[in-house]
């Protein structure tokens, strides 16, 4: 993990330096624009990753991360940035991916679709081993749609690599839950994995 | 840690254990415990592998190679994209008007455009008119703007292109400005009455407004259509409505203008100055076939303005629709009713006394509506409205 989610505002403030000197004008809009600058370089790709593994296609995590920076730009025009940014910003994340994930059809359409792109870009890899790659992948979406919202987002991003306090933020859990919820998802996840595994 | 000395943990201290999530102290008190407890040391494993079993599993869905990721900054160019199309789309759906637009539709469904046509003023606060057939008294309606239906995004265009089909408006004349308002009465009809209060500006503007004659047939299943899309579909509109011709006649305006009114939005220092309208005008005539249960439309038309079924019905029933005018008021206004110029009618303005404060009166007296609005108190609409001679 090499950024946390309470770490927003040193990495805004080096995304500032790095930023191209333009000429600055003081104004309140120009600073909540640096700001929705800074934001979007420092989460745009943690997004798409998350969202990558809840939708399975590319382009569909791309466009579902656009919603969510658009979401933010449209909150941090009206009330302000949010307060936990890092919670806000991954609460909406996985809300948008998760319900995409369980728009059960246009899924295995996308899955079908990689296996191709897969193909094409591993040429060495026969087709059948990219069809059981995508049918892998599939079961795991099929398992996670099934489970609590809750519990799914929890297994997702904390093998997506986040600490629990971030986990407890971005899904309002209190920190020291985490432990036990996970437990019991991951439990969960095995019961109807196995059950699905066996049919 | 009393629950090291306890020497109990639960599953998820364990959980949270093998992530290596917990303080140290707590991490220590874990790793000694279990160098005691043989059961506690297979439910860590137990857990360890469950936990590695899933994680193996979701790894799958981990981006690999991900052919397709752009890049930041063709991803920000697409955001910018994305924002601008998301703003202009808000933007339309609110300058369409949707929520107005809706109200506007009840309106137009009974033929009473004509008047907000005639009175801009009026307009402009979003006051609309209902089933006057002839205006002799007003009742405030008070409603909840936010609670009228906003899934209409899309009616706004089929609402124009209906209107245009359907309505249509001859403006009789032009606007002429006079001098006297003995000229005014000459030309409108109407003995024009103009105030006197003292604390008055001068009159910088008098001028006759054209009548205008509005004639709307009915397509009632269009009608419905559009209420049905905009989540409307359980108001009901009575059949005979269809294909009814409703016209209404709106008389010759009289409008006169107080004070400096070139900068409307400049604050005023004090009450006694600042810039006041008035305008004044023969009550507007509605004529409809006469089957039509007006009772019912205005029914249909209190519940787009939010209200309840059984609310609108008991309202509607206990109100003269044929000569009434109701003035909808977004409930987050000081409305009420009061006494002026010997009758009774209503006052609207800002909640919030503002260091800018406007007012708008409005009463009906021997056939007569009149409409005072402008910059000031409650108090200073009324001593303008009373003066009037």
């Amino acid at each position: 993990m090499v950024d946390t989610i309470n770490n927003v505002r040193p990495k805004i403030a080096r995304a500032h330096e790095n930023a191209p000197s333009e000429s600055n004008t003081d104004s309140e809009a120009r600073n909540t624009a640096d700001d929705f600058e800074g934001i979007f370089r420092a989460h745009w790709t943690r997004v798409c990753a998350v969202l990558y593994r809840l939708v399975g296609d590319q382009d569909e995590a791309e466009d579902l991360a656009l919603e969510v920076f658009w979401r933010l730009y449209r909150r941090s025009m009206k009330a302000g940035k949010p307060e936990n940014l890092g919670g806000w910003l991954y609460r909406v994340t996985v809300n948008l991916g998760y319900n995409a994930l369980r728009s059960y059809k246009r899924r295995t359409q996308y899955e079908e679709q990689a296996g191709h792109l897969l193909l094409d870009h591993q040429p060495d890899l026969n087709t059948a081993q990219a069809a059981e790659q995508a049918e892998d992948r599939e079961q795991v979406r099929k398992v996670l749609a099934k489970m609590k919202p809750r519990d799914a987002q929890l297994l997702i991003l904390r093998h997506s690599g986040y600490s629990y306090s971030e986990i407890a933020i971005a899904l309002e859990l209190s920190p020291g839950s985490v432990g036990t919820l996970l437990a019991r998802a991951e439990k969960d996840f095995e019961k109807r994995f196995l059950a699905l595994e066996r049919r | 840690m009393f629950r090291s000395q306890k020497e109990h943990f639960t599953e998820g201290d364990f959980r949270a254990y093998i992530d290596e999530q917990l303080s140290e102290t707590m991490q220590e008190a874990i790793r000694a415990h279990l160098q005691t407890c043989d059961h506690c040391r297979e439910q860590v494993r137990t857990i360890t592998g469950r936990s590695g079993m899933v994680g193996q599993e979701l790894q799958r869905l981990a981006p690999s190679n991900r052919p397709g990721a752009v890049s930041l900054n063709s991803a920000r160019a697409r955001l910018d994209t994305y924002i601008s199309a998301k703003e202009k789309s808000i933007m339309s759906n609110r300058f369409l008007g949707s929520r107005y637009r809706l109200l506007w539709t009840g309106l137009v469904v009974i033929a009473i455009l004509a008047v907000s046509l005639a009175f801009p003023q009026v307009r402009a606060l979003a006051v609309n008119f209902l089933g006057l057939f002839r205006v002799e008294q007003i009742a405030i309606l008070p409603f909840d703007p936010s609670s009228i239906s906003q899934n209409n995004q899309s009616i706004g265009p089929q609402l124009d292109k209906m209107l245009s089909d359907t309505l249509v408006v001859e403006a009789q004349g032009e606007v002429q400005q006079v001098a006297t308002p003995e000229e005014a009465s000459a030309l409108a009809g109407i003995p024009v009455r103009l105030p006197e209060a003292s604390t008055l500006g001068s009159l910088t503007r008098l001028e006759v407004q054209p009548g205008a004659h509005v004639e709307i047939t009915v397509d009632l299943p269009r009608v419905r259509a559009i209420m049905k899309e905009a989540g409307y579909d359980d108001i009901e509109l009575p059949d005979e409505l269809d294909n009814a011709t409703i016209t209404a006649d709106v008389p010759t305006m009289v409008f006169a203008q107080y004070g400096a009114c070139d900068n409307p939005s400049a604050p005023t220092t004090t009450d006694t100055h600042g810039c006041h309208h008035l305008f004044q005008m023969a009550s507007p005539t509605v004529n409809a076939p006469a089957d039509l249960d007006i009772a019912k439309i205005g029914e249909a038309f209190l519940r787009l303005t939010g209200m309840s079924e059984t609310d609108a019905k008991s309202f509607s029933q206990n109100v003269d629709w044929a000569t009434t005018l109701i003035l909808p008021v977004p409930m987050n206004t000081d409305y009420q009713e009061v006494e002026v110029d010997g009758v009774t009618g209503a006052y609207v303005g800002p909640q919030q006394s503002y260091s800018y404060q406007s007012y708008m009166l409005i009463w009906v007296k021997d056939g007569i509506v009149y409409g005072l609005e402008g910059r000031g108190s409650k108090y200073t609409a009324l001593t303008i409205a009373n003066s009037i001679k």
